[in-house]
């Protein structure tokens, strides 16, 4: 065996890291073009390059040339305190930083990468410089690849490729900066200065410096008249004031020479700036390396919560599984009776103590007592008209794409059909059980959004033919119809998992890129056209009942009656759903269908 | 060639190892014993320079972990319970990318040997997505020997493997051992151990309970000598009245 000289200088890790992203993109763009070979990932590709050309490069490389006509428009005056904004801004962030960041230091290192690495022969220098390439990445592809695409800093004069370079500065400047102060917080953690007492420090060390800063121009700060501002030099020249004035120039210089590439109007001015803040680079670079300390264990923690983040997003939850404590069950299950209520109960126990009915019920008082109280205001009617319609609003979206968000939690089940087709439930069974969660979820989300609508509906009075008792009639009907249109909304997903789970077969990776944004396009147009078909017989025939009704017995009991017939038929829909279901989960052989 | 002096891990007031010191030399295989929540996993992350020590001393071939990392770890390979893998590289790739950390000229031909050993040759190509459990541990072995490391940590190494998988780990553990590298063997299966290991280190809440060769600690915990090492383990951490109750 022959093991070379292993250097831990830069040379070594940059050649890992190097090897690493480049023999990874290549397997991975190689593996996402093989794939094009089965019909599902080229439909899908088509549809999703189809989009991204129609909807995304076509408007942006149109509009490239006119953004730049339209920006250079912004005054010189405005464009010349930029610069000193931003070095306000950014003293402000670094501010902040030290007065909120914790302790400990965390380097973005995934636990693979801690696994090979940490035991490694590197140095802990070695180990940051890594971590540092490691963060190139983002920053180089949003300053380089989207600034140039979307020519961004065209409105200040000056060349895109500058302002991306000197974005590229900034942002690596900013992200040693960052590093290098968690750093020194640490080190001054170990030496006994603990978070809080650091950030009473901070904020000391803050008034002083605004006083030292402030009390010599402290006759200039007030703003001008309001009247003035229509001369944009009126206030260009009180800032300039300002920002001009020692000792607060001399506190902005470095920063100001931080974001001048940014701002920098022609290239003579940009080759002025960048000595200054490649500077600035380095002596950061300087301080990160020399002042490292102990990062390990905080590395560690944070990659594995972000592997468990990266799980649950994989698994459609929007966080990582909390700790494993015992929760309350939402209500007694009992030993005999429905077995779809069992799922229920485990679904709602599932998503912990806030999905509960006496939550819901708290929910529907605040909002009753909110809206008495909008109602009491003087300026109460039209703003209970906006709410009472923004509110439907949400509704009405959150019943046309909640499925769409909830369908991750029926998709689930193929992942532990096998166990469920073990148990002496016949497929019907397992059907509505899986559907029962979500649908009773959406249904009382949907319900408190109907109760807020109606309320603020009612308390405004009504509008025109829409009487408070026809609201009230409306939103009954409405919370009807709520449930069995939510479980056929669902169903659709549903089957499509059930139909075609190769398609959206769980945990086989790739779940990302053109060919599977078009596969779910695919997958929405389907969706969408489904529902039409379905919405079809119950709105036509209690299309037809409220007009025999409202001609018989009025507006109220019209509404009422085409809701409940509307309810009937969708309920018959779904019943023959879910007795499609059953039947393709009594058929459906897992050892075939998911291989 | 492992020293470990007064090695102590403390997390803010909990201390998860207090004190502990062992050795072992090169061509013996440890094995670490102890309940769960020993402080075990700590111990062969602090041996591994993966986390700091809070106190003492770790040197793996005379070379001190925290002082001199780089020459300690080039020494050391650190086989984790759960394989860890890049999503995107393959076998080949994986023992490519190893060679560059640890500088491995030779590296095919070392890879193409202990792929054939780990019967893996034919996997060369294919991506972690596409092994088994117990391939990945494999490759997590594989990338682990790449650099022909002096001393070896084990921990859970055949989680996952099959029966000729587990055959074959044991013989490459004791042809290390004849080479004369120093192993470390962390593990629950107690007939692991006892099988394949000369030294025995017992841990119980951070805490050295018994260490010595195997033939020692039984001597010590149990008189008759012929006790398995199963009752040796409920002996010496107590629990074996427990078991009983």
């Amino acid at each position: 065996m022959s093991v070379t000289a292993a250097s831990p200088r830069f040379a070594t890790v940059a050649a890992a890291f190097f090897y690493l992203q480049v023999t990874s993109l290549y397997n991975n763009l190689r593996r996402r073009l093989l794939r094009l070979r089965q019909p599902k990932y080229l439909l899908g590709a088509l549809a999703g390059a189809a989009y991204m050309y129609a909807f995304v490069f076509r408007h942006m490389l149109g509009n490239g040339r006119q953004a730049q006509v339209a920006l250079q428009a912004v005054p010189s005056a405005l464009l010349g305190d930029l610069p000193a904004l931003a070095a306000l801004v950014l003293l402000l962030i670094l501010w902040l930083d030290w007065l909120f960041a914790g302790e400990g230091v965390e380097l973005g290192f995934s636990e693979t990468e801690i696994a090979f690495l940490f035991p490694a022969p590197l140095t802990r220098k070695a180990l940051i410089q890594y971590s540092l390439l490691r963060s190139q990445l983002a920053i180089f592809f949003s300053s380089f690849l989207l600034g140039l695409l979307l020519r961004r800093g065209a409105a200040f004069g000056g060349h895109p490729l500058q302002y991306a370079t000197g974005l590229w500065l900034l942002l690596s400047m900013g992200r040693l900066h960052l590093l290098a102060a968690a750093f020194t917080r640490e080190r001054l953690c170990n030496a006994g200065l603990h978070a809080w007492p650091r950030r009473g420090l901070v904020v000391v060390l803050g008034l002083l410096l605004a006083l030292v800063c402030l009390w010599p121009i402290r006759a200039q700060l007030s703003l001008p008249p309001l009247a003035s501002w229509a001369d944009i030099r009126v206030l260009h020249g009180w800032f300039q004031g300002i920002v001009t004035s020692p000792p607060l120039a001399w506190l902005l210089l470095p920063l100001q020479w931080a974001v001048a590439p940014i701002f920098a109007h022609d290239g003579a001015s940009f080759l002025r700036a960048l000595p200054p803040a490649l500077g600035l680079l380095v002596l950061h670079y300087v301080w990160a390396v020399r002042v490292q300390v102990s990062f390990e264990e905080a590395t560690i923690a944070h990659a594995r919560r972000q592997a468990l983040r990266q799980t649950a997003r994989r698994e459609g939850r929007l966080r990582e599984r909390a700790p494993s404590k015992p929760r309350s069950a939402p209500f007694a299950l009992a030993a005999s009776g429905f077995p779809a209520v069992a799922f229920l109960w485990k679904g709602l126990l599932a998503l912990g103590p806030l999905y509960r009915l006496r939550v819901w019920l708290v929910a529907c008082v605040l909002a009753f007592v909110g809206v008495q109280w909008v109602a009491a205001q003087p300026w109460a009617k039209p703003a209970l008209l906006a709410m009472g319609g923004g509110f439907l609003m949400i509704g009405g979206w959150g019943l046309l794409f909640g499925p769409m968000f909830m369908q991750r939690s029926v998709q689930r089940l193929l992942e532990y059909l096998d166990i469920l087709k073990a148990t002496p439930l016949g497929g019907k069974q397992i059907a509505l059980g899986e559907l029962l969660t979500p649908v009773t979820l959406m249904t009382f989300l949907l319900w408190l959004l109907l109760w807020i609508s109606a309320l603020c509906f009612v308390m405004a009075g009504g509008r025109g033919a829409f009487t408070p008792g026809l609201i009230v009639a409306i939103a009954l009907g409405g919370a009807l119809l709520v449930p069995p249109l939510c479980a056929l909304m669902l169903c659709l997903p549903f089957a499509g998992t059930l139909y075609f789970p190769a398609w959206v077969a769980p945990g086989k990776g790739g779940s990302r890129g053109v060919e599977v944004m078009g596969q779910r396009m695919i997958f929405m147009a389907g969706y969408l056209l489904t529902l039409v078909v379905a919405l079809v017989p119950a709105a036509l025939l209690a299309g037809l009942l409220f007009l025999l009704l409202n001609w018989l017995l009025g507006p109220l009991p019209a509404v009422l009656g085409a809701a409940l017939c509307a309810c009937a038929v969708l309920g018959l829909e779904l019943n023959a759903a879910l007795g499609m279901l059953g039947r393709r989960i009594d058929a459906f052989d897992v050892s075939q269908e998911l291989r | 060639m492992i020293e470990v002096e007064g090695l102590c891990k403390r997390y803010g007031e909990f201390t998860a190892v207090d004190g502990l010191s062992f050795q072992v030399a090169a061509g013996q295989i440890m094995g670490l014993v102890g309940p769960n929540g020993a402080g075990k996993t700590t111990t062969l992350r602090c041996l591994a320079g993966i986390i700091p020590a809070s106190l003492g001393q770790v040197r793996i071939g005379g070379m001190d972990i925290a002082t001199d990392p780089v020459a300690a770890k080039r020494q050391l390979a650190f086989i984790p319970d759960e394989p860890r893998l890049f999503e995107h590289l393959t076998v080949e790739q994986h023992l490519n990318f190893v060679a560059r950390l640890y500088a491995v000229a030779d590296w095919r031909e070392r890879g193409t040997a202990l792929l054939d050993e780990l019967e893996m040759a034919d996997k060369r190509q294919l991506l972690p997505s596409e092994l088994s459990r117990g391939m990945k541990q494999k490759l997590a072995i594989a990338c682990g020997l790449l650099h022909a490391p002096r001393a070896v940590i084990l921990d859970e190494p055949l989680t996952g493997l099959d029966p000729y998988g587990i055959r074959r780990m044991k013989n490459s553990m004791r042809r290390l051992a004849a080479d004369g590298v120093a192993i470390i063997l962390s593990s629950h299966l107690l007939d692991l151990v006892e099988e394949v290991c000369t030294h025995l280190l017992i841990l119980k809440e951070g805490r050295k309970l018994a260490d010595g060769s195997v033939a020692e600690v039984r001597a010590h915990y149990a008189a008759d000598g012929d006790a398995s090492l199963e009752d040796v383990f409920f002996r010496a951490t107590g629990e074996a009245e427990d078991l009983r109750a």
